[in-house]
């Protein structure tokens, strides 16, 4: 199991949270969250994006960059 | 150069909608104000048309959403309306701008101010906005896009009412993070919550270029 795998498995049960009325507008295009989900378990371009997005956050969250003030 | 506003809005699919609506905010905030704004809606945000009422009424801030990359923003139906291979960038010479558009503080920012603009307040990564499809015949109303469309209506909001460029990216981002905490309590439903980590990626995105002292008056 790589650390990336592992990301993924994370990322795809958070996106599965959201429910179906909400879409995403993101670069040129709109997705719903099924597609959300769907572009991480394939690896696309855009499911690299939002990998890239779930990773700093929770980097963020665990060292508590997000608590601190500006 | 005049104390005016020029704003491009396109609005071609649903996110150029979601930015046309949610602009009319500033629109009639900048009226109230007696601060002349031109209004580039719909096709008439063209490349020609920017330009134009670049040249001939020398607006202090341009305001453009819209698609966009590192290198370009686009207006009506992806028209590319400004790109940072444009060899006359000079002609934007103190202006500030905001940029509601994916990435393009990364190099049609940096270029923009080497060629004299003011202060370029932009994305180094995508905008992004949730939002609620039921609320997609009435944006201004949708309860989630509001986290996200809110705190970036702030930066126009407060430049216009006289602060620096430097004033109005702190209000904006403590907004945001505002919200962002809001979203991460107990009191938020779980949907909620999981668009926090897209409203922090705009935190972290939203950055100032040039002169943060620079205001519109």
């Amino acid at each position: 199991m790589t650390i990336n795998s592992d990301l993924q498995k994370i990322v795809v049960e958070r996106l599965r949270r959201l429910p179906n009325h909400l879409q995403i507008s993101i670069g040129n295009n709109s997705y719903t969250s099924q597609e959300l989900v769907s572009s991480v378990r394939e690896g696309t371009t855009l499911g690299q994006q939002i990998m890239g997005i779930q990773l700093d956050y929770l980097k963020d969250l665990a060292s508590g960059k997000i608590y601190l003030d500006e | 150069m005049s104390n005016s506003i020029l704003v491009t809005r396109p609005n071609y699919d649903i996110t150029t909608n979601y930015l046309y609506y949610w602009t009319e905010q500033i629109i009639s905030f900048s009226q109230k104000r007696n601060i002349t704004t031109y209004d580039l809606y719909g096709a008439k945000a063209t490349r020609t048309n920017l330009e134009s009422y670049n040249t001939k009424r020398r607006p202090k801030t341009i305001f453009l959403n819209g698609h966009g990359s590192s290198d370009v923003i686009t207006g009506q139906d992806d028209e590319e309306i400004i790109n940072n291979a444009d060899k006359d960038l000079s002609r934007y010479q103190n202006c500030i701008f905001y940029a509601r558009s994916c990435q393009s503080a990364n190099n049609l920012g940096v270029t923009l101010v080497d060629h004299g603009a003011s202060a370029f307040i932009g994305y180094t990564e995508d905008f992004i906005f949730f939002r609620n499809e039921n609320y997609s015949t009435k944006p201004l109303k949708d309860p989630i896009a509001k986290h996200f469309l809110d705190p970036s209506n702030l930066v126009m909001t407060t430049l216009i009412k006289g602060n620096s460029v430097k004033e109005a990216d702190k209000r904006s981002k403590r907004s945001m993070k505002n919200n962002f905490l809001k979203l991460l309590t107990s009191t938020s439903s779980t949907d909620e919550r999981e668009i926090a980590s897209f409203l922090w990626s705009n935190i972290n995105a939203q950055v100032v270029i040039g002169d943060d002292r620079a205001s519109i008056t």
